[in-house]
């Protein structure tokens, strides 16, 4: 009944995005120009998946963020996207399809199976336990949209996660996950329908299992990572851009802003994205008056979350401007924390000096993984653009093979890998993703096009299917931990404990935790899996209860506890051994040993848990460290 | 014949390119496979 509830929920939620994109698409004007029925459909989905996160947040702000008002604004929009097929009567054709398309299909049907299992497997991604599917949860519990003050996964755009509440009130956790590998196909579909405008289908198709396959997308596609979903709105916007130009539509910029605007109010860095489409429509017929209308629909569209943001801190990028600015310490962010928060952003996510030389050779150090903090292996990008890339060299060299339609996406991708190097933003490859396939679009169409003149298509395809090979043998090993679980009726109990270090203890406060207390919590991962009402005390991220490794002030940590309402904590350590101490010497924890034996706090339970290095690699036997997880209760009468 | 020549370097070239771009890529995976391989072979 579970999965047929969730079935039907994503069902209603695909029609209704399509439903508000063919309706959003019609009232541009933009309709006559997409003729093709896949980019019709494709694309509407992509403005109106994007319309349904962008009206979803005003009723979740007034209150009413509840399954009702979710299938309310849906079930029209789907109505409305049934009634259109009807009407123009688009019947799937019968292509004949050659023995390589089959092949093709066949790997396909084999990958896609294999995000299905995921999809209906409960989510594991630590980032998705931690924001991308509490924060939905949070806000359905709440029913309404909570302002979290937490630096990088609280305050921030949330445009994605809107939806993922929509498809978790309406039809339950496996509803998320399946909306989550379905919006990830999205993409990799729009990918295919603008790469079949440029080259035959059966290379289409190969690229877009290339795009499906690739490490980064595995890593985030079936979960609420948002990067490969943004690179939906990324392409759908420079389609429209480059279309407005080809048929002087200002219908269809307007679309291209609105998708730019989506992606702007999905990630930070959307407002690169916009700079950087802003920039190349600048410099093309009709710049100025081009670039406002773009502008204006990319302000319309992403404005929401900067507001609020600013409505809650007064900076809209929270906390850039505040560090920049030296904002007044406040409740929520101090000028000392942000200090810290540069300090060890830098230390942890900028491996690379911002150089010339850094810049150029970013793409190198990323594929080929010689700087593993890039984290550009398991997730990064494959080989494939490296093993084209001389093909587009030579391509490249022949003016009667570049188009608009191919450098448009290069020189937007390229503005955004610039300003987001040098920006001194993580400089994690999957972070690139919304760009990648903007990067594909333009390169592998010039490498057919010159490999078929060159004569050299035998080696493309052998380079196309080794890549295929890695990337689908990468897949195997990804998804064998989801079709463990679903095969050997592993509960989902039994999936977190195997899989989320401290779901035991989670597990256990579910149920034991006292009615009208509240917990303060270390480990992000719990924030999906803990129902009770709860607090995540991050060290380095938020400011609000002070758990730098450096706090050392136990009155200061307690007051900051008691303002939260914090009546239990659970904190790492194995704090049963002599000396009061978990074995963690940092001042912070030889704070709370001091409190533990003043009284302050009380130790109720011991979790024995493990820390594990790789859920991939756990089943091939990579070591995981024995941990443990220990549970307190506030004593405010001996507290300092 | 100079064309032959010359097509027969080309793809020459062409597959050293790929064979040793997707030697470093898969040798960028070392630890990885080692974990992968020592799993079978126990």
């Amino acid at each position: 009944m579970t999965t047929i509830v969730a079935l039907v929920s994503v069902v209603v939620l695909v029609a209704g995005c399509i439903g508000y994109g063919l309706l959003v698409t019609r009232l541009c004007g933009a309709h006559r120009f997409i003729l093709d029925p896949l980019e019709q459909q494709v694309l509407g989905f992509t403005v109106g998946v994007g319309t349904l996160g962008w009206l979803v947040f005003f009723p979740g702000v007034a209150g009413y963020f509840t399954p009702t008002v979710f299938w309310a604004i849906c079930l029209p929009a789907a109505s409305y996207a049934v009634v259109w097929w009807l009407r123009s009567g688009i019947l799937p054709k019968r292509p004949g399809f050659s023995r390589s398309e089959i092949l093709l299909l066949a790997l396909i049907a084999c990958v896609a199976g294999i995000d299905v299992i995921e999809g209906i497997s409960p989510p594991a991604d630590a980032d998705s336990l931690a924001y991308h599917f509490a924060l939905p949860a949070d806000f359905l519990a709440a029913e309404q949209i909570l302002f979290v003050p937490r630096a990088v996964s609280g305050a921030i755009p949330l445009l994605w996660h809107m939806t993922y509440a929509v498809a978790l009130g309406t039809g339950g956790e496996v509803a998320l996950t399946l909306w989550a590998t379905v919006t990830c196909w999205a993409a990799v579909l729009l990918f295919y329908a603008v790469m079949r405008r440029h080259i035959p289908r059966v290379w289409a198709i190969a690229a877009a299992l290339v795009l499906l396959t690739t490490p980064a997308v595995l890593y985030g596609g079936g979960n609420g990572q948002v990067e490969i979903r943004c690179a939906l709105f990324a392409i759908a916007a420079v389609v429209f851009i480059v279309s407005s130009q080809q048929y002087n539509a200002s219908g269809l910029l307007f679309l291209g802003g609105l998708c730019a605007g989506f992606f702007m109010g999905a990630k930070f860095y959307g407002l690169i994205f916009v700079g950087a489409a802003g920039l190349v429509i600048l410099f093309q017929r009709g710049g100025v008056r081009n670039a406002a209308i773009f502008g204006s629909a990319a302000l319309v569209a992403g404005f929401q979350w900067y507001f609020w943001n600013w409505l809650h801190t007064g900076d809209p990028i929270f906390p850039t401007l505040t560090n920049l600015l030296q904002f007044p310490d406040s409740s929520i962010w101090t000028r000392d924390f942000g200090r810290y928060f540069e300090e060890t952003m830098t230390q942890g996510e900028l491996p690379l000096e911002r150089t010339m030389l850094n810049w150029l050779s970013y793409p190198v150090l990323s594929v080929f993984n010689l700087v593993p903090a890039l984290e550009g292996g398991r997730t990064g990008f494959g080989v494939f653009s490296f093993l084209i890339l001389p093909l587009v060299i030579a391509a490249l060299m022949r003016p009667e093979l570049q188009r608009r339609e191919t450098i448009v996406p290069l020189a937007v991708a390229f503005i955004f890998f610039t300003v987001w190097f040098f920006s001194g933003t993580a400089q994690r490859s999957r972070h690139l993703l919304p760009i990648y396939p903007l990067v594909l679009v333009s390169i592998f169409p010039l490498a057919v096009g010159i490999a078929r003149r060159a004569c050299v298509v035998t080696l493309l395809a052998a380079g196309l299917a080794a890549t295929l090979a890695i990337q689908i043998a990468g897949q195997s090993v990804f998804g064998l931990n989801y079709i463990n679980h679903v095969f050997s009726g592993e509960t989902r109990a039994q999936f977190y404990e195997r899989n989320v270090p401290g779901a035991n203890s989670a597990a256990w406060l579910n149920r034991e935790f006292p009615e009208d207390g509240k917990l303060g919590f270390m480990n992000r991962q719990l924030a999906y899996l803990l129902t009770v009402p709860r607090y995540m005390m991050h060290p380095h991220i938020q400011a609000v209860i002070d758990a730098r490794p450096t706090a050392d002030d136990g009155h200061v940590f307690i007051a900051q506890a008691g303002q939260q309402g914090l009546t239990h904590l659970l904190l790492p350590g194995d704090w049963d051994r002599a000396g009061l101490g978990s074995g963690d010497e940092t001042p912070f924890f030889a704070m709370i040993g001091r409190l533990a034996g003043q009284g302050c706090l009380k130790r109720l339970k011991k979790f024995q848990t493990v820390h594990i290095s790789s859920r991939t690699l756990r089943a091939f036997g990579s070591v995981d460290l024995k941990n443990a997880d220990t549970f307190f209760e506030i004593i405010p009468e001996n507290c300092p | 014949m100079k064309n032959v020549l010359g097509q027969r370097s080309l793809n020459l070239l062409f597959w050293i390119w790929i064979i040793v771009m997707l030697g470093l890529y898969v040798g960028s995976f070392g630890p990885v496979i080692r974990i992968l391989l020592s799993s079978f072979v126990a």
